[in-house]
């Protein structure tokens, strides 16, 4: 090999390392863009792809769940609040070129933990640290290198979520510390409170900084640090199947062809959907105008009395789950709400038929689980009180 | 539903929010029944995200689902907030609400956890072989980790005979009991359960409850059993938490997309004004 080609292959080799690890990542709830971050609007993010330099793209900023610098800086921006100056700060200070690597390697863990120092060896299982320090893979979310490379662990929007509480975390700091002095472009990462690359904000600004902080905070607490990782799609997801199920046992119960047997075995699994014997069930008609409550198990064997032979219910495919709130004894209480078409035939003839707007209440239950000899943190969901919002004939 | 319907929606919603239109839009079919529930406000939450233009909220994420960019600006967002269909309002108030809660300098949030918000439930109660209506202020109580409740804050002049016999229980931070922080969805029917438990009926209230008016005699008679709660018949929010306003948030259930929790009120406010306004509906 001539020289030249020696010369030619190394620096090629040394063109395509340094493009790999500046390289900009934005991840997408299913997927990966390569490229160069050029521009973030409170909507939109510009970029130059890998794949096709020279040719800038623009995404809709709602479907980048995670961004990450090739310097290892990291910015979720669904918690990003485009009037907030201290995020106009950490916009800035990632997009800026002079921004620094990020001292160490980052990971961040399950439940709520952020590990740095430096990576020294990773096998199938681990990765440890040069301080000894060892870390089950199986609790890892995101891993960001010193060097700016990084990986996402599991479902991407379970991991913008415990990011984005951290960087809740940072502007939170940022707007409660003293007003920044310094006017140059240094490394912000998550962890730390950003440092503008302008002036600092005034000190009224930082007041509303930390005013919307204290909002969002809310919110970062509930999913993030006290549900100790459950995600609000996880929630959801557990929330409607909890009440499809119950649904489906309510079909049990007025079918006339099951027999005794069934139908007490459909009450008593219905029962262990709902958090206590106490949940109050409310009823309406189109017949009268008035709502009746019962709780659960009476409920349950008034509906195993309905005078029908079969009944349908149907379900509109939107539900609206609303953000989980945490109570006084560690629980997380939310609300679905959800439409439902009833239809009760008789002798093969529809009776009866109406939709009604329903509102069921969900608990989510968090709590320690030995298995096999080792303790974990499981979560649940249950069923509490349904409440009926309106009744429609069909 | 498809993409169509929903634009069909979105034009619909803007139209609804600007022009005041009185439409009935809603007919028996499954796509136009989805359409509905994705414009009503369906929780007082719901009403929370779309406030705060919150980058979460349900109805980006419908549009999301269906490919199409959500481009409402925040301040298009609280306008469609207001309840077009049986309410006139000063095209100058709204104006210059909405101006300053998007103030990008000052902007105005709305917080499920702070302080400046009250739920106003109208229940009926048996009491003396009668039904009668007693409305019963609740506010959240919240701890620094966000930890939250609703309590008992006051109780609107009713019927009750006033008793001075009732002895308040002290706080001492050994409350167990609580009405649980979703209630409000629901039209808290917790209150069925928490009037029921007589043993931790005091874990229910605020702590300064028992020293507002019209509150021993209505606790007195929880407690000895003279009235019974039925149900909640009504519920209204009073938002103070944010600028120099004041507005009431109420439900209204109609076949139009302007439709679901909706500021029914809207009033400026100075500071002593806003205390006034506490101070009544608190009943001090």
């Amino acid at each position: 090999m001539t020289l030249f080609r020696r010369l030619l292959l190394f620096t090629s080799v040394f063109l395509c390392s340094t493009a790999i690890y500046c390289q900009d990542k934005i991840y997408l709830q299913n997927s990966i863009i390569q490229g160069k971050i050029t521009e973030i609007t409170p909507t939109e993010l510009k970029y130059l792809p890998l794949e096709k330099s020279g040719t800038a793209l623009m995404l809709p900023l709602s479907k980048a769940l995670i961004l990450v610098n090739g310097r290892g800086m990291v910015l979720v921006p669904a918690k990003e609040d485009p009037g907030n100056p201290s995020m106009k700060d950490l916009v800035a200070g990632f997009l800026s070129p002079d921004s620094n690597h990020i001292a160490k390697d980052q990971l961040f863990t399950m439940p709520r933990n952020k590990v740095e120092g430096t990576i020294t060896k990773e096998d199938k299982y681990a990765i440890y640290l040069s301080d000894g320090t060892k870390v089950d893979k199986k609790s890892l979310v995101a891993l960001i290198y010193s060097n700016g490379q990084s990986m996402i662990y599991g479902p991407t929007d379970q991991a913008a979520v415990l990011l984005g509480s951290f960087q809740e975390e940072a502007v939170r700091a940022h707007a409660s510390a003293a007003p920044p002095v310094s006017a140059a472009a240094t490394p912000a990462d998550i962890s730390s409170a950003p440092t503008p690359v302008t002036a600092g904000p005034p000190a009224a600004d930082t007041t509303l900084v930390a005013q919307k902080a204290a909002a969002d905070s809310a919110q970062a607490l509930t999913f993030a640090t006290l549900a100790k990782g459950v995600s609000k799609k996880e929630f959801e997801e557990k929330a409607e199947k909890k009440t499809t199920q119950f649904t489906e046992y309510l079909k049990i119960l007025c079918d006339k062809t099951a027999g005794f047997e069934e139908l007490n075995k459909a009450i008593a699994q219905t029962l262990t959907l709902f958090v206590n014997e106490n949940a109050i069930i409310e009823t309406s008609s189109n017949n009268r105008n008035n709502v009746s409550s019962l709780k659960i198990r009476d409920y349950l064997l008034k509906v195993k009395k309905l005078q029908y032979d079969k009944i349908e219910i149907e379900w509109t495919h939107v539900q609206y789950v609303s953000d989980l709130k945490p109570g006084p004894d560690g629980n997380f209480y939310g609300v679905v709400s959800f439409e439902q078409v009833f239809r009760g035939y008789r002798d093969g003839k529809l009776v009866y038929s109406d939709i009604t707007r329903k509102n069921a209440t969900v608990v989510l239950k968090t709590y320690q689980k030995s298995i096999e000899g080792s303790t974990t943190s499981v979560w649940d969901v249950l069923l509490s009180d349904v409440g009926v919002i309106s009744t429609k004939a069909l | 539903m498809n993409t169509l319907l929903l634009r069909t929606g979105w034009l619909s919603f803007l139209f609804l929010a600007f022009s005041k239109l009185t439409g009935q839009v809603f007919v028996n079919d499954a796509g136009a029944r989805e359409k509905h529930f994705v414009y009503e406000v369906k929780q007082i939450d719901e009403f929370f995200e779309r406030f705060n233009n919150d980058s979460n909220s349900f109805i980006r994420r419908e549009y999301e689902s269906y490919h199409i960019k959500f481009n409402l600006s925040r301040e298009q967002l609280i306008k469609s907030l207001f309840n077009y269909e049986s309410h006139s309002w000063d095209s100058t108030l709204i104006n210059a609400f909405v101006a300053s809660a998007v103030n990008i300098n000052k902007p105005l949030l709305l917080d499920f956890y702070g302080d400046g918000w009250f739920a106003e439930a109208d229940c009926k109660f048996e009491y003396n072989a009668a039904v009668i209506e007693i409305p019963i202020i609740l506010r959240i109580e919240a701890d620094a980790s966000k930890r939250a409740k609703w309590v008992v804050a006051a109780i609107k002049p009713n019927a009750i005979k006033q008793e001075a016999t009732v002895v308040p229980v002290a706080d001492n931070g050994g409350k167990q009991k609580f009405i649980n922080p979703a209630s409000h969805a629901n039209s808290f029917i917790e209150l069925a359960r928490a009037f029921e438990d007589k043993a931790h009926l005091s874990d229910y209230f605020d702590q300064s409850f028992f020293k507002r008016t019209n509150s021993i005699g209505f606790y007195n008679a929880l407690l000895k059993g003279q009235i019974r709660f039925i149900t909640v018949k009504d519920v209204k929010y009073h938002y103070l938490q944010v600028g120099s306003w004041i507005f009431t948030v109420e439900n209204f259930q109609r076949k139009a997309l302007n439709s679901g929790w909706l500021i029914s009120h809207l009033k400026s406010a100075t500071p002593s004004e806003k205390n006034l306004f506490i101070k009544t509906l608190l009943e001090e």
